[in-house]
């Protein structure tokens, strides 16, 4: 399989701040490559390093194989970009702005601009500065997905949108790696990277912590339970897959891993339960179970 | 108002160095302008005929008023730096009134604030009441530093009532100009609108002192701290005039705010066109730009046509000590001649402010986040750039030649030639170029201190208008380029120095290119 990005100890640093600190990021062609990480971890950093706005203080990346600070022209032809912050230009319609940067890449496709149109809703007469934040994404996401691009950089696309137009994100970003094109979609929400990414990049502090399928992540997963218990349940101590475990009278709260959920579960009902609370895997918790199993000093850091 | 006093402390807290800093260049251009009078007219003669100079010369009465009694101490030098201590305080108020409510509006701030206790009114009662204060303030710093410098004190004082009276009227005029359009930009232009009326009103009735016509003085905030005539008969009355207006404008706007919708303006957005045509960068730089520029082409025009049709009444030749103060003004000759340079060395400052502006607009594109989205398409950054430095270059040299022109053209009867008159103007333009290139310099390597830019702008002017005034060595003149362009038709023209500022330009062009090449974007 082509790799599309290849980025080998990219570093960047802004002042004493290091943004990136030796960044391995791979991404092939065909695939939704999440790239998933708390805020501030270097993914809109990464990003326009990938798009040559930024230039890395030492490392080296490449977007089809070209150097992206050099070869822009090349480069940008072949990719779509959306950015994290969305902000257009507020007297020019949100048509005049699909329409601009079409033209800008070279590829303007009436038909499939007016099918996106459709599909997100989209009022396209109305000045930018008049639109709310969702609709302003989606201006910058028809902008995007119109385009015959071959690589699309999608920095946190959903911000801002409603249930039914992340939906129908979703669908588009399926049909474009249908058809052979590649998506990096950074993201820090799990759920969304989850059901549409054939690959995550975990990224904290700069770094790639953790790389793979979700196949490979699952057992990252861990769910928090909180429940009010008639009788002890000593056995949780003991179980593995549990962590975090901490008790206050009749109340027991823990984190438990996905595959020992049922588990843990059953222990809880045969000591009767008066209430029970879980918690879906927060990214945050994600990166603690992560944390936890990696030991000091090896690994990550 | 809960939450105004917070507001309040936060927007001091954003502006104190703008503040601070415009407020010690009104203290120190009032102290030398004054402490520059006796060693300029040693004694009343020289002072009376220097007034004398002033008055008979059109140009001068255009810009800076009429000196009522000739033996006005503060005379012309004081109605010099009151004009530039009005303006300075007027783009200060207005900055500080659309920072703090039409510029957070649009930057969506205020809707994090509008899930505190922030009431609808606090933001424009907190960006009005620290205008006001910056105004008083800026009256009271002025009267120490007029009297340290040696004027009269009653003078003093009143020119320092006279001064914050102008910030007063200012800020009730931003107030509702910034409830017109839900557009920042689309507000500046209403209120700088006024601002250019309100000087074209005033030069119209100063230069129609003794005729029917200087009542318009009366229609322009900058006139009424005028007619205070300080040092010139030292009246009191109109003070009062920008209070009342000040009374007037604030419950106006606080009716127009309560009857619009946040983010909105009073003047409705209209559906725009579905589909566009623009496909180029310069195509959208041209959008962009396009509107400031017609603003500023309207301006040139009717003030080249406004100063061409008055050259006549100027006329006549001076002599003696009056030909030795308009020397320390600006120069001798003819006196058309002389109007003529005055008026070119103004346009071109102008003109310079629209070439700033056109390069700055690259700093706020790209703190904006447009230039981000407009970078990750094929346009090069060397593209990007150059579609503005074009609209900095042309609009500053369509706006000089506008200016010449228009006022050879009005100059009808007595003509001295249309090319002879066109070209004091023209003279400017490697000036202008030197000045917008080294802009895009500051924006292509300097991004993080691109106040520079207007600051490079306000140290020329200062430089050009009161550095002899004031005293300054000579070199420090001769850093300015406007300093080596020559004053035709009163000076010869000289090619030299016009070839090297145009070589200079295009050196610095090469190096901002260079710079915005290379650096990281983007810098906000
Ligand atoms: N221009 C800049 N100047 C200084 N520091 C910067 C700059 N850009 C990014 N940083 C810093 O670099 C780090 C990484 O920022 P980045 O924007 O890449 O994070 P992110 O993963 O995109 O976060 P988020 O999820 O909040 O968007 C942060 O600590 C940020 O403060
Ligand atoms: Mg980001």
């Amino acid at each position: 399989m082509t790799t599309v990005i290849e980025t080998s100890a990219l570093a960047k640093s802004f002042g004493s701040t290091r943004a990136l600190d030796g960044l391995d990021l791979s991404v092939s062609e065909g695939e939704v490559h999440g790239f998933l990480g708390p805020n501030g971890a270097g993914k809109t950093t990464t990003i326009r390093v990938l798009l040559g706005l930024l230039h890395a203080d030492s490392g080296t990346a490449a977007v089809f194989g070209a150097n992206p600070w050099t070869d822009i022209e090349t480069i940008h032809r072949r990719i779509a970009y959306v950015p994290g912050d969305v902000n257009l230009w507020p007297n020019l319609t949100g048509g005049e702005v699909i329409d601009l940067l079409a033209r800008l890449r070279g590829d303007l496709d009436p038909q499939r601009r007016a099918s996106l149109l459709e599909r997100f809703d989209l009022d396209p007469s109305k000045k930018c500065r008049s639109y709310s934040k969702g609709n302003r994404q989606k201006v910058a996401l028809v902008a995007a997905l119109a385009s015959r691009a071959e690589l699309f950089l999608l920095d946190e696309p959903t911000a801002g949108l409603d249930p039914l137009m992340e939906a129908a994100f979703a669908e588009v970003a399926r049909e474009i790696v249908a058809d052979g094109r590649t998506i990096l979609l950074s993201s820090h929400i799990l759920s969304e990277v989850e059901q549409l990414s054939d690959r995550i990049s975990i990224i904290r502090a700069g770094r790639i912590v953790e790389s793979g399928t979700l196949g490979e992540m699952r057992r990252l997963h861990t769910t928090t339970v909180t429940a009010v218990v008639r009788t002890p349940v000593p056995q949780l101590d003991a179980m593995p897959g549990v962590t975090g475990l901490s008790r206050e009278g009749t109340r027991v709260r823990f984190s438990v891993d996905a595959d020992q959920l049922d588990g843990a579960i059953s222990i809880l009902s045969a000591a009767g339960l008066d209430s029970l609370v879980s918690e879906p895997p927060s990214l945050e918790q994600l990166f603690l179970s992560k944390y936890r199993e990696v030991p000091e000093g090896e690994g990550s850091r | 108002m809960t939450g105004w006093r917070g507001l309040l402390r936060l927007a001091w807290r954003r502006d104190r160095v703008m503040i601070i800093a415009s407020l010690l260049v009104i203290w120190v251009l009032t102290y030398y302008s004054a402490a520059a009078m006796p060693t300029l007219y040693s004694n009343t003669e020289q002072l009376m005929a220097a007034n004398q100079a002033a008055n008979e010369s059109t140009g001068v009465v255009a810009i800076y008023g009429h000196v009522y009694h000739l033996d006005s101490v503060g005379g012309i030098g004081a109605n010099k730096v009151a004009m530039l201590n009005f303006l300075v305080l007027s783009f200060l108020v207005i900055a500080i009134v659309r920072r703090h409510t039409r510029a957070e509006e649009e930057s969506g701030r205020f809707e994090l604030l509008g899930s505190t206790s922030v009431r609808r009114h606090a933001p424009l009662g907190a960006a009005v009441l620290l205008a006001v204060l910056t105004s008083l303030v800026s009256g009271f710093v002025t009267i120490p530093a007029s009297i340290a410098g040696g004027w009269p004190v009653a003078g003093s004082v009143l020119f320092g009532l006279a001064q914050a009276g102008v910030g007063l009227s200012f800020t009730g005029l931003t107030a509702i100009a910034v409830q017109l359009s839900s557009s920042n930009r689309a507000c500046g232009g209403w209120i700088f609108g006024a601002l250019g009326v309100a000087f074209v009103l005033r030069t119209i009735g100063d230069v129609s002192w003794n005729r029917p016509a200087r009542v318009l003085s009366w229609a322009s905030p900058l006139g009424w701290g005028q007619q205070v005539r300080y040092f010139d008969g030292d009246r009191a009355w109109p003070l009062v005039v920008p209070v009342l207006f000040l009374a007037i404008c604030l419950p106006v706007a606080g009716w127009l705010q309560g009857h619009r919708d946040l983010g909105a303006g009073l003047l409705a957005d209209r559906a725009g066109s579905p589909t566009g045509t623009m496909g180029t960068p310069e195509a959208l730089a041209w959008r962009l730009q396009r509107a400031g520029l017609v603003g500023w082409v309207i301006t040139f025009t009717v003030i080249g046509a406004l100063f061409g049709s008055i050259i006549n009444t100027v006329g006549g030749f001076m002599t003696g000590s009056a030909g030795d103060i308009l020397r320390k003004l600006g120069g001798v000759g003819n006196f058309n001649d002389i109007y003529l340079t005055l008026v070119a060395g103004m346009g071109s400052f102008g003109a310079t402010a629209f070439g700033v502006s056109a390069l700055m607009r690259v700093r706020s594109e790209e703190s904006t986040g447009h230039m981000e989205t407009l970078l990750a398409t094929p346009v090069t950054r060397r593209r990007f750039l150059t579609s503005h430095l074009v609209i900095g270059f042309v609009g500053a040299t369509v706006l000089v030649a506008l200016l010449g022109v228009t006022m050879a053209g009005a100059h009808l009867t007595g003509s001295t030639g249309f090319w002879r008159e066109t070209s004091p103007a023209l003279a400017y333009l490697p000036a202008i170029w030197v000045m917008t290139a080294a802009v895009a310099v500051v924006v292509a390597w300097l991004p993080r201190v691109d106040w520079l830019g207007w600051a490079l702008l306000a140290g020329v002017v200062v430089l050009g208008e009161l550095g002899s005034l004031i005293g300054l060595p000579s070199w420090t003149l001769k850093i300015s380029p406007f300093a080596h362009v020559p004053r035709i038709p009163v000076e010869p023209m000289s090619w030299a120095p016009e070839i090297v500022m145009s070589l200079i330009a295009v050196v610095l062009v090469g190096l901002a290119v260079v710079g915005f090449r290379r650096r990281d974007m983007p810098v906000i």
